[in-house]
């Protein structure tokens, strides 16, 4: 057991950040408890659902399976940098409501964070790769076809 | 999940000093994508985390002479995105995408997936088969071992106090030869090889088995060969009846246990099935149709 403390600077969604946390602290556990970023899910806790999903200097991650510690100096993109002016949300965000990707929500978060990493990956996805690069985003309530069809209508759009 | 110390190492001899006290509990953090859920489960419950993903070594990926070196630390999606790699080793970028979901192989490490040593682990079948060395350091010493070597038993690797993986180096072949992955799960995506076969093969100019290897996984507690049915192939012409024979000759290197996700005769039925697939697309590869 350890009582140590460790500090721990890092870029969350554009704006400078630090935290002082304990090394089991994880990434999840520092955006919503130690940041108040509450947009951030916690589902399975163990690295299968994918609810918390962030995207980690480029590259998305299962935020419950990182250690806050790891994150040190990293550049953190989560859903609060999406839609920031209620009249006017981001496109992925547009497409997931108009085509009835989501229902209870839980999911979508990191299915809009995972979406986002994907098309600035593949511009012009076929429907095998976004089923590929979205099967970490389980979700229980759409059976994913709708989820698929918010993805395929902003092909073309800047991902931002 | 309790609480420890951690250490991000920035050269392997600084990994080497923290991982060397014997006192106290000292595991490796690599890509963490198993690791943290076990320390939450409390399986594991280390006193320090030596986290290696600093190191610059363990983050190169580069072929030097007729060698691709991987280095341990690496995320496995940084390897599958070199397409100097993927035409040089399809069954690994099969293998690579397979492992859990994208925000699992842009954490998951080669070193990981092979220090974890689970008998289903995607990447040792396609190791094995293409004859993977790992480079094992220390602060002062560097040793290199087959990867079917250095797996010892189910979660048991062969190494020391104060070492850890710093690469795995993969022979480059000249010539006409390929590889091919191939696993059997009973879902597309997400999933955990109920039996997984890696196979690497080369042929002569007549188009005869010049090169056959293959690693069987989930089907033994360590990687294992198929060796009577690589020297069944060999020298033979590559067809489908050679083929078959071949698959048949696999169960006998198999020695399959039953488990939450098969039972051994139901891996017993695959392996042929798995094998005859792997092999046939080493052929697809080859531009040979079957």
């Amino acid at each position: 057991m350890s009582n140590k403390t460790y500090t721990i600077p890092l870029t969350v969604n554009g704006e400078s950040k630090s935290v002082t946390i304990e090394a089991r602290t994880t990434l999840l556990s520092v955006l919503r408890d130690h940041l108040e970023l509450t947009g951030t899910k916690e589902g399975c806790s163990n690295g299968n659902c994918g609810a918390c999903t962030v995207n980690m200097d480029g590259y998305t991650v299962d935020s419950c399976c990182v250690l806050g510690v790891e994150a040190e100096n990293s550049r953190i993109e989560t859903i609060e940098n999406f839609g920031t002016d209620p009249d006017k949300l981001h496109p992925i965000q547009e497409s997931f409501i108009r085509n009835g990707g989501l229902q209870c929500g839980i999911c979508t978060p990191g299915l809009i964070i995972s979406t986002q990493h994907l098309l600035r990956n593949i511009s012009e996805p076929t429907e095998q790769e976004i089923r590929l690069w979205l099967a970490g985003n389980l979700c229980r309530c759409t059976g994913y076809d709708k989820i698929i069809l918010s993805v395929q209508d902003i092909i073309g759009l800047d991902p931002g | 999940m309790q609480d420890f110390d951690y250490i991000k190492a920035r050269s392997i001899a600084d990994a080497s000093k923290a991982l060397s006290d014997k006192s106290i509990n000292t595991l490796i953090l690599a890509g963490g994508t198993d690791l943290v859920d076990q320390m939450r489960r409390g399986v594991k419950i280390p006193d320090v985390l030596v986290d290696i993903k600093s190191i610059p070594e363990l983050q190169l990926i580069q072929f030097e002479d007729d060698t691709l070196v991987l280095g341990g630390g690496a995320p496995l999606s940084t390897i599958y995105q070199r397409k100097s790699i993927l035409s040089e080793f399809p069954g690994l970028e099969t293998s690579l995408r397979l492992i859990g979901s994208i925000q699992i192989q842009n954490r998951a490490t080669i070193a990981g997936n092979i220090g974890n040593a689970a008998p289903s682990a995607d990447l040792v079948p396609i190791l094995v088969a293409l004859e993977s060395k790992a480079t094992v350091a220390s602060g002062q010493t560097k040793r290199l071992i087959e990867i079917e070597k250095l797996i010892t038993n189910p979660g048991v690797i062969d190494i020391q106090g104060g070492e850890l993986i710093e690469n795995v180096k993969i022979p480059v072949k000249t010539g006409r030869f390929t590889n091919s992955y191939i696993r059997f799960t009973p879902r597309a995506e997400m999933d955990i090889a109920v039996v997984g076969i890696g196979v690497s093969m080369g042929l002569n100019s007549d188009s005869t088995v010049s090169h056959c290897k293959i690693a069987l996984g989930a089907v033994t507690p360590k990687p294992v060969r198929a060796i009577e049915a690589e020297n069944y192939i060999l020298g033979k012409q590559l067809n489908s009846n050679s083929v078959k024979e071949a698959s048949t000759l696999i169960n006998r290197s198999a020695e399959p246990i039953t488990d939450i996700r098969a039972s051994a005769e139901y891996r017993l039925d695959l392996l042929p099935v798995i094998g005859e697939r792997a092999i046939k697309q080493c052929a697809v590869n080859f531009g040979i149709s079957l």
